[in-house]
């Protein structure tokens, strides 16, 4: 196979913009489970008798606010792999 | 551990490091590309000439969910044949995943008369989706991969492949999960009441609800999606860098235990919460 | 794009769902709603029969005592009956005591009446008979004074006696 300008330029295009899919959708995640966690710590430290269920909520909050981490994963491989 | 387990652990140890030193040797694709190529794309078949939607197939993920769907049932068999008020040990496990469950639906729904059917609806989905994403994220199996339109079977090379892992699984029960709801909506508030709700605060919000209720099946689905797909792309990857010999159970048990869990939980979680939030 | 077809695969997936959803409703959540309500009601009906337990061991206890108090009412009255009967016999054995002495000292008086009587009644008739021995004397008048005298003081004497 030839390898041409463009075929580098697609190449060079592809690992950008999946480096900053995944990098950019890792900030919202990593600030919102950060929150999560720094809270799910406190009401832990003033109620120790509800640990059980604060990670269990804790764990279920993350979930839902990994979410956007996890769709800009699958964008970064959907970029890599498949574009 | 009693002598059975300890000698199934050791049969299973064997077998995997066979298969595993034979896929490094023989099976392993020289390039890499050749094994990110096939990575993103799905064993489809056709079934007729004609190119459309319904003539299409992913053979894969429907073997891979009737597998699951018949171990649950003969499990679900067993387990309902002999259900005694004093339980034994499979019945008791089975009781408390019950009583997790109900627990939960019974405190987000409000009326009586939906907590068993939607807690039906739930715990289905909650057992058929960690089931599915253990199978796929925790338990090495079959690989199965697409090069340059042949399909070629790789064991012990990948975990199995989880039906949650395609989007076709995931956006029939999120949309399942939309119609259940609005459906009893219907039954609790009556066809007017149901349609009033569309217009809730005024009528200039019509377009944001009909928007709003359209993105919930879509986010509910492609969160599990994400989740499980990510999770087996991570998983092939990695084994792929360490070729196949010694799978990162650190990995498997994050992406296919953890993640898959309380993805399910999740998944179900949200799916009582939709409801819950249409009938009320 | 093939991540992210919607196919046939979908419907298929719906169907095997629904029929593990009815099979799962069939074989287990059916008999674990049917189960747990029979645990609640054996519970209730548990709870039921220890209230009713409790009620009768009430109902026991309540007639002990009554049966208790009628106990301490009979025994309480035996007890009454005996003092009375008792202090009947008291005053009882007290006035025949009381009649016997009566009687005793009565006879005793009579006994002493009667003998003083008779004491009299023999003094009588022996101060008769002396009276009558002396009038022989005196009317024989063959004595003297002294004589008299002596004879006198010595029937007195012997009177005396």
């Amino acid at each position: 196979m030839e390898k041409t300008l463009a075929d580098a330029l697609i190449v060079m295009g592809k690992a950008i913009g999946a480096g900053l899919a995944m990098g950019i959708g890792a900030i919202g995640p990593g600030i919102g489970e950060g929150n999560i966690g720094a809270h799910a710590m406190d009401a832990m430290a003033r109620q120790p008798e509800m640990v059980g269920t604060i990670t269990t909520r804790m764990l279920l909050a993350d979930a839902v606010a990994e979410s956007t981490g996890i769709y800009s994963l699958l964008i970064a491989f959907l970029i890599l792999l498949s574009l | 551990m009693n002598k059975k387990a300890k000698v199934g652990l050791i049969i299973f140890i064997v077998v995997y490091f066979t298969i595993g030193i034979i896929n490094a040797f023989y099976f392993v694709p020289k390039d890499t590309s050749e094994v990110t190529q096939g990575l993103a794309s799905r064993w489809i078949v056709q079934i007729s000439d004609k190119s459309a939607w319904y003539t299409r197939l992913n053979p894969l993920t429907i073997a891979m969910s009737w597998a699951i769907i018949i171990g649950l049932i003969i499990f679900a068999v067993k387990v309902g044949k002999n259900f005694k008020i004093i339980p034994d040990r499979k019945q008791s496990i089975t009781e408390s995943v019950f009583d997790f469950m109900y627990e939960i639906v019974e405190s987000v729904i409000d009326d009586p008369r939906f907590v068993k059917p939607t807690f039906t609806i739930a715990t289905t989905l909650f057992i058929y989706i960690a089931v599915s994403n253990i199978l796929g994220g925790a338990v090495p199996g079959l690989n199965v991969s697409i090069a340059n339109g042949s399909v070629k079977f790789t064991l012990f090379s990948d975990t199995f492949f989880a039906p949650t892992a395609d989007l076709n699984t995931n956006l029939t029960y999120a949309l399942m999960v939309f119609v259940i709801s609005h459906a009893f909506a219907i039954k609790a508030k009556g066809v007017k009441g149901w349609l009033k709700s569309w217009f809730e605060p005024n009528p200039i919000m019509f377009p944001m609800n009909v928007i709003g209720e359209l993105a919930k099946p879509i986010s509910h689905s492609l969160r599990l999606f994400g989740n499980v797909g990510g999770g087996a792309i991570l998983t092939f990857m990695l084994s792929y860098l360490v070729k196949y010999l010694l799978l990162p159970i650190v990995f498997w048990g994050f992406f296919g235990i953890f993640v898959g869990l309380i993805q399910a939980l999740v998944f179900a979680m949200l799916a009582v919460a939709y409801i819950s939030a249409q009938i009320s | 794009m093939e991540m992210f077809e919607i196919n046939l695969t979908s419907v298929v997936q719906l169907m095997s769902f629904l029929l593990l959803l009815y099979i799962l409703k069939k074989f287990l959540y059916d008999k674990y709603f049917e189960i747990t309500d029979a645990r609640k009601e054996k519970i209730e009906g548990e709870i039921k029969k220890a209230e009713s337990l409790r009620k009768e061991a009430e109902e026991y206890k309540e007639q002990a005592k009554i049966e208790l108090q009628k106990i301490r009412e009979r025994t309480d009255e035996i007890i009454k009956k005996a003092k009375e009967e008792a202090e009947k016999i008291i005053i009882d054995a007290q006035i025949k005591a009381e009649d016997e002495a009566d009687k005793i000292l009565k006879s005793a008086r009579e006994q002493i009446k009667r003998e003083r009587a008779e004491m009299l009644s023999e003094v009588e008739q022996k101060a008769g008979e002396l009276a009558i021995v002396l009038a022989m004397k005196i009317l024989k008048g063959a004595l003297d004074e002294k004589a008299k005298k002596e004879y006198l003081i010595k029937v007195l004497k012997e009177s005396e006696k």
